[in-house]
């Protein structure tokens, strides 16, 4: 029984991680965006 | 678009929790080998899953060798990962099913091994995908995905056309599945589908903007260089 738990634990555990590591790049990414952006904005 | 997604959200969460119920409590307990034996649930629809993605990958790989299209390209690197992803899942769940049945965590069968080198490939082609910078990537990327490809026909048959330790497949394959494992099965699968593909829209949203920007910022630093 504990290796059934163990096992849909595990595959929930990667799937959620997963998930945080795309929003984690999201955020990264939107950052970026936004800095280039205000550089652009403050050269013109 | 941006609306939709949080309802197609709650919706697979709702699916999935679903199919999690009917696993984990709904599914007649196998006589031999126990309630270990639910594993099978996560297990296979986790493959299936995984073979589909790394077909999709094959598929964009090879158009973008033909088109040059980035578009196709973020489809194939987006294919990839998140097949990569189902692909762990498998790799983790099938030892924690054979240990108790088998006794033992893993062995170099045809079958094992092909998933483990279909999954070391595919993790290399995310690691080139990741690391190279020259503008020949996704071509070098593409050319690697078509090979790698190939094993996904070999881990698939390899438990038809060799002898080995893996049980045979319980659906088109001469073995048997009580109908009341086989809905929970594909329930199973049909919510992992779905999650698989919220994975990908998101993954290739995130493709699509990670090009953008590298073409905004590639315009910028032409901008800087050129003279006023």
């Amino acid at each position: 029984m504990n290796f059934l738990y163990i096992a849909y634990a595990a595959a929930w555990l990667i799937l959620i991680g997963y998930l945080a590591n795309l929003a984690l790049r999201y955020e990264k990414l939107r950052k970026e965006i936004n800095n280039l952006g205000r550089e652009t904005s403050l050269r013109n | 678009m941006k609306r939709i997604f949080p309802i197609l959200a709650v919706l697979t969460g709702a699916f999935l929790s679903y199919a999690l119920y009917l696993a984990l409590l709904v599914a007649p307990t196998e006589q031999t080998m126990g309630d270990v034996q639910r594993i099978f649930y996560y297990h296979v629809p986790s493959a299936w899953t995984a073979f589909l993605l790394f077909a999709i990958n094959f598929v964009a790989s090879v158009v973008y060798l033909v088109r040059r299209n980035p578009a196709v390209d973020a489809i194939a690197v987006t294919s990839a990962e998140v097949g990569v992803v189902f692909c762990t899942i498998v790799l983790i769940t099938g030892p924690l099913w054979a240990r108790p049945v088998w006794g033992i965590w893993w062995t170099w069968d045809i079958r094992l091994t092909s998933t483990l080198v279909l999954w070391l490939m595919y993790v290399a082609y995310l690691i080139l995908r990741r690391f190279s910078t020259g503008g020949q990537t996704p071509v070098i990327a593409a050319t690697v995905a078509v090979f790698a490809a190939l094993d996904v026909p070999l881990v698939y048959f390899s438990i038809r056309l060799f002898r080995t330790q893996h049980p045979q497949p319980v659906i088109g394959g001469g073995g048997s599945i009580d109908p009341r494992m086989l809905h929970v099965l594909l329930m199973n699968w049909y919510a992992f589908l779905c999650l698989a593909a919220l994975m990908f829209w998101s993954r290739y949203r995130l493709e699509i903007l990670q090009q953008q920007l590298d073409e905004a910022e590639g315009l910028e630093s032409l901008e800087m260089r050129s003279p006023r």
